[in-house]
């Protein structure tokens, strides 16, 4: 099946008003959205700050649920952890020690060799002032870098980076999620960035091999973005054109990459292995986003904690083996967050209830590896009312610095405030 | 996109009755706007019966489906049943001190396999069983309501993992569908697979679990802002006890874990239990509103406005909470025929699924199979995404899912549903199951849906006005015709069947057939 090959939003407007101009008697139906996309385009993709490289590439892993920080990075030395926690604090003689007074949860193993290796960065009790403990709303603030009340922001703080610094990009493959809910965090003004599953289900199939009727050029014409529509068409044709445009980059990009690294059998690593595939076939995206459930542990923590992490932790170590062996470790930076952590004290079912503050994992070859901030206090004269921690390092610190110092970017206005820089990329 | 018929649309914002005239006539298009909305969309006969039998008799078909009766059958749970009683049998014997421990004791293991597969089954099969009750149903109000209780009070399978549970959880939302609110509170916090959820069936007093209290009231009833965090653990204590049987089916409350202090929620104190947070949570003036707008969105359109919030939710105070008075103001008003609501709302997979099996009238796919298509566009059944059910409206779609939806149309004229094998739902498929697809594919004969000797044209106008329901934009009308000129539909001759199969799956790929 033969079908054109069509590489920007401009070209496949053109493309479409080819195909329909014998159905429309208006000589033009780009869309307002389309008309921005005149600019002439640079296929390089994003602009960025002189003396930053073009070609660094942001993972940013998701741990939805909110993660129990307390036992991934543990305060061991604090008594306060053992007198709170009689079912699921983690005896000392398990814990993976980083120093004197933190370790990781036994299950992060593989995330302890990437620290001893030198490509962990852990940034301890890291939240937002007035911390909200609903599922909803702290991932928005998350999402959106944007923690005032009753302001919620229309694009994400991942999306605002693609609108502000990048004038003239125009590959909707310049923001990847891998999963079917795209991320508030990606949401774009230019509704850059796509979303997929799978390389095989995403295309579009014609049911019938027949030479005579290309069936494809009408679906093309009919998935067009319409001059002067608005509302959920104007929507789906859009979304219908990111799609179609970047079917073929990403299938091409996943088929020219075969990883010989073994990942191991979860759901998380296929899809970290699916980005490994497409950073490996080139595919020019500069952030991935790719979730993994299951953290409101509110009850029955203990083996299902434990279970995550080693998923998380193999994932990722075997992803970085997969960069390792592409010569890209260099270029990619992992970042992990939660909505929030867990309360300190346990409850009765043997989980835990919505906390605040928790640390957050920075991963890459070219970050500088090691502990940033001091672990929340534990005496509950530290603890807010509710019980739990107070924050030490505000996220849009970490955002700020990434922003900045990986993608070179203008984080100031992205973030709409200054914040100050963490020492973890020079 | 242009609205049908252009003159005489109504009033958004309006919750006064709509009132057909001759400017405003009762016609096809809001049939079919109704049938869409309050159910799963009707074929043409059925949105022709409406319009013949008037506005207002429609509402009362719609809204009062108690008069038709239903035959659908059971669930069988008896393999589920019969491996539970063996192993509890065995289990008991064991803590008799007869035996080794479950655990290292290889009949029990196996034992204890086949419950989870007979499990599995029975949870397919509970599923399956809804989806067959929204295709076949003469009470589609009553199935779309049971889908918006599922997507609103949630739990999922795959925390429950008991599917007798999840299934008496259907049946009280079906049994419940437009009943009372105040019941429906109290019977969900004392639902089994609700329990299980949201972990109050460990509360105790000592430390209570906040799962429940917390997601009750913000997602559940008022919403967010509502109330404080203190609030959250006043009201975690007074359900704590609030459990059920261990290996049952049935709640019950256990004294000794509940907390009979002293509480303080929402500005009141008293020795309160789960049921009194329930009825201080109804005396507040934001739950009538919340749900109401919830509702509202669910059938009509987002971001009511304030004032149409108000007499909802002045309506369903009045009424004491009963549904029935408020839905049908809202199926009956001018705002849910205003432009505003008129094809506006894009389907969820469910309603693309089950409205598509509808109208094409197909018969004998699996209905195993649409789960698992529903599934790969973002709705599985028994299993929302989290405790806040499916986002809906345009978090529907995105790159993934919308190919995902296109591909469905493939599936329908094809028989092949890609990436079916790979998906972690589609992997316990039996061949079996995909065998019976290539049948299905080959009896599916679409030359019934189109009468004889039509042109081109007539013949997609008839496909979409079965399929789409609406007038389309002229340009995508004509490429439509110049796509069956192209393989050949003429008046001439009978088309072959794999050409009006084509012309329908162009239509499925539509934008235009993405929106209700």
């Amino acid at each position: 099946m033969k079908q054109a090959r069509l590489h920007t939003r401009r070209e496949f407007i053109k493309k479409g008003l080819w195909i329909l101009a014998a159905g429309y008697t208006a000589p033009s139906f780009l869309t307002r959205t389309v008309w921005a996309l005149n600019a002439p385009s640079a296929e390089k993709g994003v602009q960025t700050l002189p003396g930053v490289p073009e070609d660094r590439i942001l993972v940013v892993v998701q741990l939805s649920g909110g993660n129990d920080g307390l036992n991934t990075v543990i305060p061991f030395r604090m008594d306060e952890y053992y007198q709170n926690r009689s079912q699921l604090a983690i005896p000392q003689k398990s814990i993976l020690r980083l120093n004197d007074e933190i370790g990781f949860h036994p299950a992060l193993a593989k995330l302890k060799s990437l620290y001893d290796k030198g490509y962990v960065g852990v940034i301890q009790g890291v939240g937002y002032p007035n911390p909200n403990r609903s599922h909803f709303r702290s991932m928005e603030i998350w999402h959106t870098a944007n923690p005032e009340t009753g302001k919620v922001e229309k694009y994400g703080w991942i999306g605002r980076y693609f609108d502000s610094s990048c004038p003239s990009c125009s590959k909707p493959t310049i923001g990847v999620n891998i999963g079917i809910s795209p991320p508030l965090a990606l949401r774009s003004q230019k509704g850059l960035g796509i979303s997929l599953n799978s390389p095989e289900t995403f295309q579009w199939l014609p049911p019938y091999d027949a030479p005579s009727v290309n069936e494809v050029e009408f679906f093309y014409a009919l998935n067009t973005p319409v001059r002067g529509e608005e509302g959920p068409l104007d929507f789906l044709r859009h979304t219908a054109m990111n799609a179609i445009l970047s079917s073929q980059d990403v299938r091409d990009a996943v088929s020219r990459y075969t990883s010989s690294i073994e990942y191991p059998n979860t759901e998380f690593a296929g899809k970290m292995k699916l980005i490994a595939q497409m950073i490996g076939g080139k595919l020019g995206t500069r952030v991935y986003y790719l979730s993994i459930g299951g953290f409101d542990t509110h009850a029955n923590q203990k083996g299902v904690h434990e279970s995550l992490l080693t998923q998380v932790s193999e994932g990722i170590d075997a992803f970085f083996q997969d960069l390792e062996a592409q010569g890209n470790a260099n270029r990619v930076l992992l970042m992990t967050f939660s909505e929030f952590g867990r309360r300190l004290s346990e409850n009765a079912s043997g989980g835990t209830d919505h906390g605040t503050a928790a640390p957050m994992f920075i991963i890459g070859k070219a970050i500088s590896p090691g502990i940033y901030g001091n672990h929340p206090s534990l005496s509950p004269d530290a603890l807010d009312p509710i019980g739990d921690m107070q924050h030490q390092i505000d996220f849009r610190s970490v955002y700020a610095t990434i922003l900045k110092k990986w993608l070179g970017a203008d984080s100031e206005k992205i973030l709409g405030s200054t914040f100050s820089l963490l020492p973890f990329l020079l | 996109m242009t609205i049908a018929s252009a003159e005489g649309w109504v009033r958004a914002g309006s919750l006064e009755s709509y009132k057909p005239d001759s400017s405003n006539p009762w016609d096809k298009y809001k049939a079919a706007h109704l049938l869409n909305r309050a159910g799963f969309g009707g074929k043409p006969e059925e949105v022709e019966h409406l319009v013949k039998i008037g506005y207002e008799k429609s509402i009362d078909e719609i809204v009062n489906y108690e008069k038709f009766t239903e035959d659908f059958p059971e669930v069988d749970f008896s393999e589920v049943d019969r491996l539970k009683k063996e192993l509890l049998e065995k289990r008991t014997a064991q803590a008799l001190g007869f035996g080794q421990k479950p655990r290292d004791d290889p009949e029990f293991r196996k034992l204890f396999q086949e419950l989870q597969r007979a499990n599995r089954q029975a949870m397919a099969e509970s599923v399956s069983l809804w989806i067959r009750r929204m295709i076949q149903t003469r009470r589609p109000l009553q199935e779309k309501m049971t889908l918006f209780w599922h997507g609103h009070l949630t739990s999922s399978a795959r925390d429950v993992e008991n599917a007798r549970h999840m299934h008496q959880q259907n049946e009280f939302f079906r049994k419940n569908a437009l009943g009372n609110f105040r019941e429906i509170l109290i019977g969900i916090s004392r639902d089994p697979a609700m329990l299980r959820y949201l972990d109050n069936n460990t509360s105790r007093k000592e430390h209570p679990n906040e799962n429940y209290a917390r997601e009750l009231m913000e997602l559940f009833s008022m919403g967010i802002g509502n109330y404080t965090d203190e609030d959250v653990k006043q009201a975690a204590r007074a359900f704590t006890g609030w459990t059920f049987e261990r290996f049952g089916d049935e709640f019950i409350f256990r004294p000794p874990w509940h907390d009979y202090g002293e509480k303080t929620f929402l500005g009141r104190a008293g020795n309160f239990d789960g049921t009194d947070i329930i009825d201080i949570i109804l005396e507040q003036p934001v739950t009538a509103r919340f749900i109401s707008r919830k509702l509202f969105e669910f059938f009509a359109y987002p971001n009511p406005e304030p004032e149409l919030i108000e007499q909802m939710a002045g309506i369903f105070r009045e009424n004491h909470y009963e549904l029935k008075p408020l839905v049908r103001a809202i199926l009956q008003s001018e705002a849910f025929y205003s432009d505003k609501a008129y094809r506006t709302q894009i389907k969820s997979p469910v309603q693309l699924v089950v409205g598509t099996i509808r109208l094409l009238g197909l018969e004998g796919i699996p209905e195993r199979l649409l789960w698992l298509a529903m599934s790969l566009m973002g709705q599985e059944l028994y299993a929302p995404p989290n405790v806040k059910g499916w986002d809906g409206g345009e978090a529907w779609i995105n790159t993934s899912t919308l190919f995902l939806r296109y591909n469905f149309a493939y599936f329908v004229v094809t028989g092949k549903l890609p990436g079916a094998q790979d998906s972690p739902r589609g992997k316990g498929l039996e061949g079996r199951l995909l065998r019976t697809l290539s049948r299905f594919s080959s009896t599916f004969t679409p030359l019934k849906l189109i009468p004889k000797s039509q042109t081109p044209e007539e013949t997609v106008d008839t496909l979409i006005d079965r399929l789409i329901q609406a007038k389309i934009n002229e340009p995508e009308r004509d490429k439509l015709v110049e796509f069956a000129r192209k393989i050949q539909i003429s008046s001439s001759s009978e088309p072959p069947d794999e050409a009006v199969k084509q012309i329908i799956h162009l239509i499925l790929c539509l934008p235009e057939y993405q929106v209700c």
